[in-house]
């Protein structure tokens, strides 16, 4: 059986698109030489016994691909999402900065402004707050008990949110 | 040496190795094993790692058939066996430059054996004397029996120059041949 030549393809007309019809020629024999020497000088073959392994090597894969532990992907499945959801808990972008970076000092240093500020601010509201209540509790606005009860409630209340918010930042 | 298996046996085939089958990857082991054998045999030139190679090769199927399209069997098959000589070229190169440095540093006069004691026949003897990429496209034009096109394809690079890197390699391969006889 002539190898180089017996494909399904045309290979004179293969030759004759790239060689010149003597150079076709040539290569034609130099092909049949191959085929010759490939006939002449057979390659060994594969022993029974190698063959034979191959294959109870190829039924062993296949027995361990088929025999998939559900519990144990299950379970690895479990393990990946935990590292994910750490991972990501770790990650958070609101997070308090570590003390590491510059990012993180100028974070810092914006904190620190917006706090001053607003720490000023919120004194001076507690303070006219809590003088309001004590105006309040000893008697001092005019008006009717009931009014008065409910105005102490109000302002007690305002007192509590805005403590919150002080603290809350 | 059976290469007229028809196409749509093969096909059937593909698809029970994709299954999983045990039995498919048997035939495709009787089928294959002597043109892939014979492939590896001339290439490495000695059994023991023609052997070797086959096996690992068929492993490396059973994990891989997922990807392989079977009206493309053959030349997928033979793109994973010539990949596969690439990287043993590549280890007893790195072996054989490992074991002349350790030579060297024994002082030992004793030569490093090379595979020409495990050669048998005339023909796998002088293809190892020719470079590694025109044994292989030599070995891979006669055993897989892809046309032209197909070999181009997988190689990629355009049909003439595949065609003319055959014919080169035979031309270089029968002198060596004939110079032997001399």
């Amino acid at each position: 059986m002539n190898k180089f030549k017996n494909k399904n393809e045309n290979l004179d007309g293969l030759l004759a698109k790239f060689f010149l019809a003597s150079e076709a020629k040539q290569v034609k024999d130099d092909f049949s030489f191959a085929d010759g020497a490939f006939e002449k000088f057979p390659a060994a073959k594969p022993a029974e016994q190698t063959i034979e392994e191959i294959k109870r090597k190829i039924a062993a894969k296949l027995s361990t691909q088929k025999h998939i532990s559900w519990p144990r992907v299950i379970l690895q499945a479990a393990a990946v999402a935990a590292v994910v959801v750490v991972a990501a808990v770790l990650t958070w972008p609101d997070k308090p900065a570590s003390t590491g970076g510059s990012a993180a000092k100028i974070q810092e240093q914006d904190i620190q402004l917006v706090s001053e500020t607003d720490i000023s601010l919120y004194e001076a509201e507690i303070a006219q707050l809590n003088s309001e209540l004590l105006t309040l509790n000893y008697g001092e606005e005019n008006g009717t008990n009931g009014r008065l009860l409910d105005l102490t409630e109000q302002v007690e209340v305002e007192i509590i949110e805005t403590d919150n918010t002080f603290w809350k930042g | 040496m059976p290469m007229d298996e028809s196409k749509e046996k093969i096909e059937q085939l593909v698809k029970l190795c994709k299954k999983g089958q045990s039995d498919g990857f048997s035939q495709m082991v009787d089928i294959y094993s002597s043109r892939l054998y014979g492939y590896f045999y001339r290439l490495a030139g000695n059994r023991d790692d023609a052997n070797e190679l086959v096996s690992e090769l068929f492993l490396k199927i059973t994990e891989k058939i997922g990807s392989c399209k079977s009206e493309t069997f053959e030349p997928w098959l033979f793109r994973i066996a010539s990949n596969l000589f690439t990287d043993y070229i590549r280890t007893k190169k790195r072996r054989e430059k490992m074991l002349n440095k350790m030579a060297e540093q024994c002082l030992t006069e004793t030569p490093v054996e090379k595979d020409d004691g495990y050669l048998t026949d005339k023909l796998t003897k002088q293809m190892q004397k020719l470079d590694a990429e025109t044994a292989e496209i030599i070995a891979m034009r006669f055993y897989s029996g892809l046309s032209f096109e197909e070999l181009a394809k997988m190689r990629n690079e355009p049909i003439g120059t595949c065609l003319s890197k055959v014919h080169r390699g035979i031309k270089r391969l029968k002198q060596l041949m004939e110079n032997e006889n001399e």
